[in-house]
């Protein structure tokens, strides 16, 4: 059943290679998120009174 | 909270694939590839779950308008879809070894392909949409469209390839095998729990930026 | 209730108006019957048709160029109302959406029990198909069918023009929701077609027609009322 353990492997393996590369995303685009708040509030902290 | 659950979940997973490995006995017939059959059927579970929530959030925004609900559609929807993808993904590494064959046109598998078909087409309807409350109208009317549609599908799928049925009907599992399946199922849920919570944040947090960029260009 | 008589006549009304212009213009009929002449032309090429392969795949090739030709049909659904801000006039008198979705619907469906009827004679020209009285149950396969795919189809039409996916949206939800009226479709053409195969005793009701039959109805019947519920959200502005 050697080719059995192979799918297996490439199952299970796929799984949580995909699981990674997914949060991977999740954290990534979070990351962009902040920064753009960031550079919002940094903006919006620019603009002076008088405006 | 997401810290405890991500805990949690590392915690699940690592009992689910020691259960998997393990726990579990080598099926006499099929050997060890069986054990694709833990997560295979608990992620079909999930997307079952999933496309349910899709229903209720496209249900729920259509009475309430609330963007909410049309996030937790969206979402609900995105991971139903990943999930069929592995279920679609899993079935045929584990039909090849046994069956001879990757894919045939038998019952479940095929009503899980129309289905992820189905709600692909949802995804598409929502990212090809103009961004605004009429796309989110819209989304909302297929995704309820689609959930009565699929227990159509199943039916009429099982009428018409019944003898194609790969799937076994009622299957004996040993009960070492019963508890990995049920370790897996409640990994999953924890994974399908922590997953919405995330990308739900994500999006709400996406939203309120959108809401700010706009008042702030003003 | 003074809503039911009138959402009707309005139905009504709205249908006629429809099929009068259509009648004039005859501008979705005949190419949606010159289309399944192609298709079926195509087909032609495609596989080895005629002899033993007719039965099989008969009824396939049938219903397939039906459901393409009903995709460019439907994509028209709306099209008188789409200028002139006809729509919005209409949306704006005191009529039930719901009269829109029926009157659209049902135009539809005769539209395609039209295309149908006019391309059978065509169908059963490059099939050699032997006319004969069993051929009658094929009409109520092409209502219900007809009725199954304008259903769902006009509820998606009122969508597609809304999108960047434009014309691409109706195919892409059309079809896979369709399936399970299809496959309905295609095995009751196949049993009624079967019945005329030289040799067999003629059944005017092959018994297994009846599920197939029910299983179109009920397609039908819940689409149509879920389509015409959710039609309110869809045709709103």
């Amino acid at each position: 059943m050697d080719t059995g353990l192979t799918y297996l492997a490439i199952a299970y393996g796929g799984f949580f290679i995909a699981l990674a590369g997914y949060l991977f995303r999740i954290v990534r685009r979070d990351g962009e998120l902040q920064a753009s708040v960031d550079s919002l509030e940094a903006r919006a902290g620019d603009n002076t009174p008088g405006k | 909270m997401t810290r405890i659950l991500a805990v949690i979940l590392s915690l699940a997973m690592l009992a689910a694939v020691g259960a998997v490995f393990l726990h579990a006995p080598t099926e006499v017939q099929m050997g060890d590839v069986q054990r694709i059959f833990y997560f295979h059927v608990s992620s079909a579970l999930s997307a079952a779950a999933c496309y349910f929530l899709v229903f209720l959030g496209s249900v729920l925004y259509l009475r309430t308008r609330k963007d909410r609900w049309d996030r937790f559609a969206g979402v609900s929807a995105e991971l139903g879809v990943l999930f069929s993808a592995f279920v679609l993904f899993s079935g045929p590494l584990w039909a090849r070894p046994i069956w001879g064959v990757f894919w045939r046109w038998e019952p479940r598998l095929t009503t899980m392909l129309i289905t992820f078909a189905l709600y692909v087409a949802y995804l598409m309807v929502r990212s090809y949409g103009d961004p605004g409350e009429r796309t989110q109208r819209f989304a909302a009317v297929v995704g309820i469209v689609a959930f009565v549609n699929v227990p159509l599908v199943h039916y009429s799928i099982n009428m018409w390839a019944a003898d194609q049925q790969l799937h076994p009907p009622k299957v004996e599992l040993d009960p070492a095998m019963q508890q990995t399946k049920l370790i897996c199922y409640l990994a999953f849920g924890c994974l399908v729990t922590l997953l919405m919570r995330l990308r739900l944040n994500q999006e709400r947090q996406a939203a309120r930026l959108q809401a700010l960029a706009t008042t702030t260009h003003q | 209730m003074n809503d039911v008589p009138g959402i009707w006549t309005h139905a009504r009304l709205l249908l006629r108006k429809d099929l009068m212009t259509e009648w004039r213009t005859k501008e979705r009929l005949s190419p949606m019957v010159f289309f399944v002449l192609l298709v079926l032309l195509v087909y032609n090429f495609a596989f080895e048709l005629g002899g033993a392969a007719l039965w099989e795949i008969g009824p396939g090739v049938l219903w397939s160029s039906f459901v393409f030709a009903s995709l460019f049909g439907l994509q028209r659904t709306f099209a008188a109302e789409s200028t002139n801000d006809c729509l919005d006039a209409l949306l704006a008198a005191p009529v039930e959406r719901g009269a829109l979705y029926l009157a659209k619907m049902m135009g539809n469906v005769l539209f395609l029990v039209g295309v149908q009827l006019l391309t059978l004679p065509l169908f059963g020209l490059f099939f050699n198909l032997t006319p004969g009285l069993y051929l009658l149950p094929l009409l109520v396969v092409f209502l219900l069918g007809s009725a199954s795919v304008a259903s769902i189809g006009t509820l998606f039409a009122a969508m597609a023009s809304h999108s960047r996916l434009r014309e691409f949206l109706l195919p892409l939800l059309v079809l896979p929701v369709l399936i399970p009226a299809l496959i309905s479709c295609v095995a009751a053409t196949g049993f009624i077609l079967a019945a005329g195969i030289p040799g067999r005793a003629v059944q005017f009701w092959p018994e297994e027609l009846t599920l197939h039959v029910g299983m179109l109805a009920l397609f039908a019947v819940v689409f149509s009322t879920l389509a015409w519920m959710l039609f309110d959200f869809v045709i709103e502005e």
